[in-house]
């Protein structure tokens, strides 16, 4: 369960990383890495009037099953003015299954800001029509929906600047579709006393975006387990984001797709009831909004 | 030819023996690179259905092999001390390089739900172990209350944990089961007991032990060889020369298999005792006859060519039929056993060539013994012994009729002892109670719901197929019929739909069950799969299929026979529709080991003895020669097959090749005599007399070969390996019955039958007709 709470925050962090902006001439590895980390993490800068997208998964296992997921996701901050400036806002994040038997399996999850406070995560199970909150231990190394992904390797799932130590190796353009990017070629290496699911990575960031185009995870013996790559660049409010990501484990050879679509922003915003756990309704409301293209209309800005 | 042939060897003796010499060296230096390959899937036909399931199941499930550490504590675990080593060896197992998971009693998550919230942690508080009584008691009562940890992780009633660990699909078993060894050994102080289990483990040690096992044997059968040896031949050189020829042929056996990276199996690690004591006769022959020569007054150079030529024939045929006896294990079903035919085949036929090529040519080296041969083998065809076996043999020749009728009541009881004959392919069955991989198996069996583990696939062929309630509901009945059946606890896809069932209804246990509607099981598969849950062997990621795991004690090969048929009955009777089952897993595929056992040692009954027959009847030139060799055996292997039927030794995969062991190695002694009785009958035509000559001379020489032979053999008794203790005790066991029988049986149906063969060499009829028909025409 502990995994679904960091499904959540890697969508979110997915989401709000359009909003980013940064500027950038990196001195060092572990300041291209901040960039990076700020860029994702999902306490980034957020406009207010969240985001609704889609995301497509598709994983090919080596055994040759197939298996997708269509989920789509909504994410805001939310602001609450009676606290202290620095603990005043809690990112907020629905996703939910579209399409088959799961459709209507809701996801909701809080971050708060103050560091002091735990996050909160709520599941709506459609078909009992049963609303459960989730309280387990973070748990950053389990696969996403059973893909090649995990928490760890989706952006904001994890605090990179915490566990590893980066070093610039190089700078080069990469190319990525049709497109050349130049990016920096960063060397990370674990620091002391962390437990990392690599024992190396080498990390390709983007120097416009600040965001990762490509990724390797070595092990200890210096073999590459695995690489995400970015294989296609979607533009959003003027900004390059992810389209495609591939995910290769090269130990199993299974491959994960993440392709994320349909980035917008509400008219208005998102109703503040559909980050409530208590509103169940909301729940059933916005997967059939969803689902029939209705535009989701704000009750709190109107 | 042969006398050319050891002409040049005794004028070239320092050539001959400096290139030997100089071959072992270089193939010595392979030998260190041998590798053993303990593994018993690859000892399986791959055209077998069972391994074919067995295969396709671990490429769809991935590895399902699992190491099983048991703490046992004189009392129960609910204590400080106890608790603090559990989590000691939760923590140091999980640190292991290419250990994947570690399943333990404190760490493993558990998900616990109240009205508004589901709680998914470790069993323990932060999945250590409590330390206040009151911790010890709250965690007690929460991990007993668990459905899927009890009988699992924890014993029934508290007095033992399981540790299981999973391992990297890539990870070394060998090297991470070692390192799982070493932590246990240094977390597992008393007075707790500490014990591991699973398949992992079982390789392991069954590596070592044959290391250990090497170590001991070859030293006892060097021993018990020079004893033969010396009481043989009474001289130093007769006991260096024979063991120096065999121990060659050994390393040119096994250094070739080092240099083409041919692994030693669980069988072929016993050829170097097996050579030992067959080959070992080769080299006595040719040594005996050169004495002889030497004693009657021919010089060195003279009695080397002299004994060499003379005893060539005689040897080359014994060498052939065991040749022969082994090779005729490349008919058997299973290549384990063709494999062994091949290189036992290879050994022996090297044994003999080297003796051949060796021995003259040593005995050319060395200075001529001086010795009163003449005088010892009067005293050894007049002596007690001759004498006795003369009288023996000559009383049976004389009333040769109600002898075989008395054998033929023998045979009738021991042919229906035969049936009472059990098959287990077992790694039990292989090691014995006692050993320590087996002991902890007994442990799990006690403590825990088993170490046997059945699996069984539902295959429904379409995505998705698993969500339907009925097929869910058809698994659960399979799995209240498995308990029917023995099988203590099973683990399925069900257990998974019912907890999480029971979880998202706060604990309301009317609803540990299937839900009614396919969209409510697939919504709880989605929340387990979605937060990475990983369903293994329970389903495949698009839960067209999965697997149900049964959990029983230990069984032997009968036992499983019996299960494996009951369930397959029922999946045939009860998955009709859509869902097919299917056995996959280690029972079923042991079972049909079981299986292919008696079919390669009935394959190789036949197919030895026409080998053999074929062999000595191109050897003497009679049919009907051949076939009375071939009683003696006949008889052999019904003694033997009675006695494993009627002490409760099993047919295992070493005592499986035991008729082309026997057949090529018994038959020499019935050779030696018909040979022997041909040359008496020569003489005075009189059977019984010359049936009676020929127990005092060749009777003597077969007696002590068998011996010598047998003797070999038994010292597979000190094994470590309970299935070499008891194939060491047939094999002595049918040597002896081999040679009594060629003592006895033979001479009856040769003074019964008076066959012409006997009288009249069929060669020579031969060449009289051909003769005839030249004449005429």
């Amino acid at each position: 369960m502990n995994s679904i709470r960091n499904a959540l925050k890697a969508a979110a962090a997915i989401a709000i990383v359009v909003c980013a902006a940064t500027a950038a001439f990196a001195v060092t590895g572990d300041d291209i890495l901040n960039r990076m980390e700020d860029t994702f993490s999902i306490g980034g800068a957020d406009s207010g009037n969240g985001i609704l997208l889609s995301i497509a998964l598709v994983n090919q296992y080596a055994t040759g099953i197939t298996t997708d997921y269509s989920l789509a996701v909504a994410a805001e901050t939310v602001l609450d003015s009676g606290r202290p400036a620095d603990a005043d806002e809690t990112s907020c994040a629905l996703m939910y299954i579209l399409g088959g038997d799961d459709q209507g399996l809701t996801f909701l999850l809080w971050t708060p800001e103050a560091e002091s406070e735990k996050s909160r995560m709520w599941l709506y199970v459609s078909s009992f029509d049963v609303t459960k909150e989730f309280i387990s231990d973070e748990d950053r190394s389990a696969r996403f929906f059973g893909s090649v992904f995990t928490y760890e390797d989706i952006a904001g799932a994890k605090d990179m600047r915490n566990y590893y130590s980066a070093t610039i190796l190089r700078e080069e353009t990469l190319v990525i579709g049709s497109e050349e990017r130049p990016v920096w070629v960063l060397e990370l290496s674990p620091k002391p006393g962390v437990d990392t699911d690599y024992a190396r990575m080498l990390l390709w960031v983007d120097k416009e975006e600040d965001m990762f185009l490509r990724l390797e995870g070595y092990d200890a013996s210096g073999v590459e387990t695995k690489e995400i790559v970015v294989a296609s660049l979607g533009t959003f409010e003027d900004r390059r984001i992810p389209d495609v990501m591939v995910g290769r484990d090269l130990e199993t050879g299974d491959v994960s797709t993440i392709t994320l679509s349909g980035m917008r922003r509400p008219a208005g915003g998102l109703p503040e009831s559909v980050f409530d756990p208590k509103e169940r309704v909301r729940f059933r409301e916005v997967v059939r909004a969803e689902q029939e293209g209705e535009p989701l209309v704000s009750r709190r800005r109107p | 030819m042969m006398r050319r042939l050891f002409t040049w060897i005794v004028d070239h003796a320092g050539w001959v023996v400096g290139a030997v010499g100089l071959l072992t060296v270089a193939l010595v230096i392979p030998l260190f690179s041998l590798k053993t390959n303990v593994d018993f899937a690859s000892y399986m036909n791959s055209k077998d259905p069972a391994y074919i399931l067995m295969k396709n199941a671990e490429d769809r499930y991935g590895s399902q092999t699992l190491l099983m550490v048991a703490v046992i504590a004189p009392d129960d675990i609910f204590n400080a001390t106890t608790l603090a080593k559990i989590e000691q060896l939760e923590t140091r197992l999980a640190e292991i390089p290419g250990v994947e998971e570690v399943q333990g009693p404190l760490g493993q998550d558990v998900i616990t739900s109240s009205e508004t919230a589901l709680d998914v942690g470790p069993a323990a508080p932060d999945g250590r172990a409590p330390t206040t009584p009151e911790g010890i008691a709250a965690y007690r009562e929460r991990i007993l209350g668990m459905q899927s940890i009890r009988g699992l992780l924890i014993a029934e009633d508290g007095s033992a944990a399981a540790i299981l660990i999973r391992m990297e699909r890539h990870a070394s078993d060998y090297d991470v089961t070692k390192a799982v060894r070493e932590v246990v050994n240094e977390v597992g102080t008393p007075p707790e007991r500490f014990s591991i289990s699973g398949e992992p483990y079982m390789m392991l040690s069954l590596t070592e032990s044959i290391q250990r096992d090497l170590v001991i044997l070859i030293p006892i059968i060097l021993v018990v060889m020079c004893l033969v040896l010396f009481l043989t031949s009474r001289t130093v050189r007769g006991v260096w020369i024979p063991l120096l020829v065999v121990g060659l042929s050994v390393v040119w056996t096994f250094g070739p298999m080092g240099l083409l990276g041919i692994e030693v199996s669980i069988i072929t690690f016993i050829l170097p005792v097996l050579l030992l004591a067959i080959g070992i006769a080769y080299g006595i022959h040719i040594m005996h006859r050169y004495d002889e020569e030497i004693a009657l007054g021919k010089s060195r150079r003279e009695a080397v060519i002299e004994s060499a030529t003379a005893i060539s024939g005689a040897v080359v045929m014994a060498g052939l039929t065991t040749v022969g006896g082994f090779l005729s294990l490349l008919t058997c079903y299973m290549p384990l056993f063709r494999e062994f035919g091949i290189i036992a085949a290879i050994g022996v036929a090297l044994a003999l060539v080297l003796a051949l090529l060796v021995v003259p040519a040593l005995l050319a080296i060395l200075p001529a013994p001086k010795l009163r041969l003449k005088a010892r083998a009067e005293a050894g065809t007049n002596g007690r012994l001759a004498r006795g076996l003369g009288t023996v043999v000559g009383g049976v020749a004389r009333r040769p009729r109600s002898f075989l009728v008395a054998m033929l009541i023998v045979v009738a009881g021991l042919a229906m002892a035969v049936p009472l004959l059990k098959t287990d392919s077992s790694m039990a069955a292989f090691l014995g109670e006692e050993h320590p991989a087996i002991l902890g198996m007994t442990d799990f069996d006690r403590h825990f719901s088993g170490s046997e583990q059945l699996m069984i696939e539902i295959d429904t062929g379409q995505r998705d197929g698993l969500k339907d309630p009925k097929v869910l509901r058809e698994m659960l009945d399979l799995e209240a019929y498995l308990r029917t059946l023995g099988v203590r606890k099973t683990s399925s896809i069900t257990d998974v739909v019912r907890e999480l069932n029971l979880r998202i209804h706060a604990n309301d246990p009317a609803f540990y069950a299937i839900p009614t509607e396919r969209k409510q099981v697939s919504q709880l598969l989605a929340l387990f799969s979605s937060q990475g849950g990983d369903f293994g062997t329970v389903a495949l990621p698009n839960f067209s299929a999965g697997e149900i795991a049964g959990y029983y004690p230990r069984a032997d090969g009968a036992t499983k026979a019996k299960l494996v048929r009951d369930i397959r009955a029922y999946l045939r009777e009860h998955f009709t529709g859509d869902a097919k089952a299917e056995m996959v897993g280690p029972t079923q595929f042991f079972d049909s080991m079981s299986r292919q056992l008696i079919r390669s040692l009935i394959s190789n009954i036949y197919s030895s003895a026409i080998i053999v027959w074929l062999i000595v009847t191109a050897i003497m030139g009679s049919v009907v020669a051949g076939l009375i060799c071939l009683i003696p055996l006949a008889f052999t292997l019904l003694v033997v097959f009675a006695v494993m039927a009627l002490s409760g030794s099993t047919l295992n995969i070493a005592s499986a090749t035991i008729a082309g062991i026997t057949m090529g190695t018994g038959i020499d002694y019935a050779i030696h005599f018909v040979s022997r009785y041909r040359t008496e009958m020569a003489v005075d035509g009189d059977c019984v007399r010359s049936a009676e000559r020929t127990a005092r001379s060749a009777g003597r020489a077969i007696l002590f070969n068998a011996a010598a032979v047998g003797a070999g053999f038994l010292v597979l008794c000190v094994s470590k390996f309970m299935a070499f203790r008891s194939f060491g005790g047939l094999l002595g066991l049918a040597m002896a019955a081999s040679g009594m029988a060629a003592l006895t049986i033979v001479p009856a149906v040769l003074v019964t039958l008076r066959p012409r063969f006997v009288t009249t060499p069929p060669w020579s009829r031969l060449r009289r007709f051909w003769e005839s028909r030249t004449k005429k025409t």
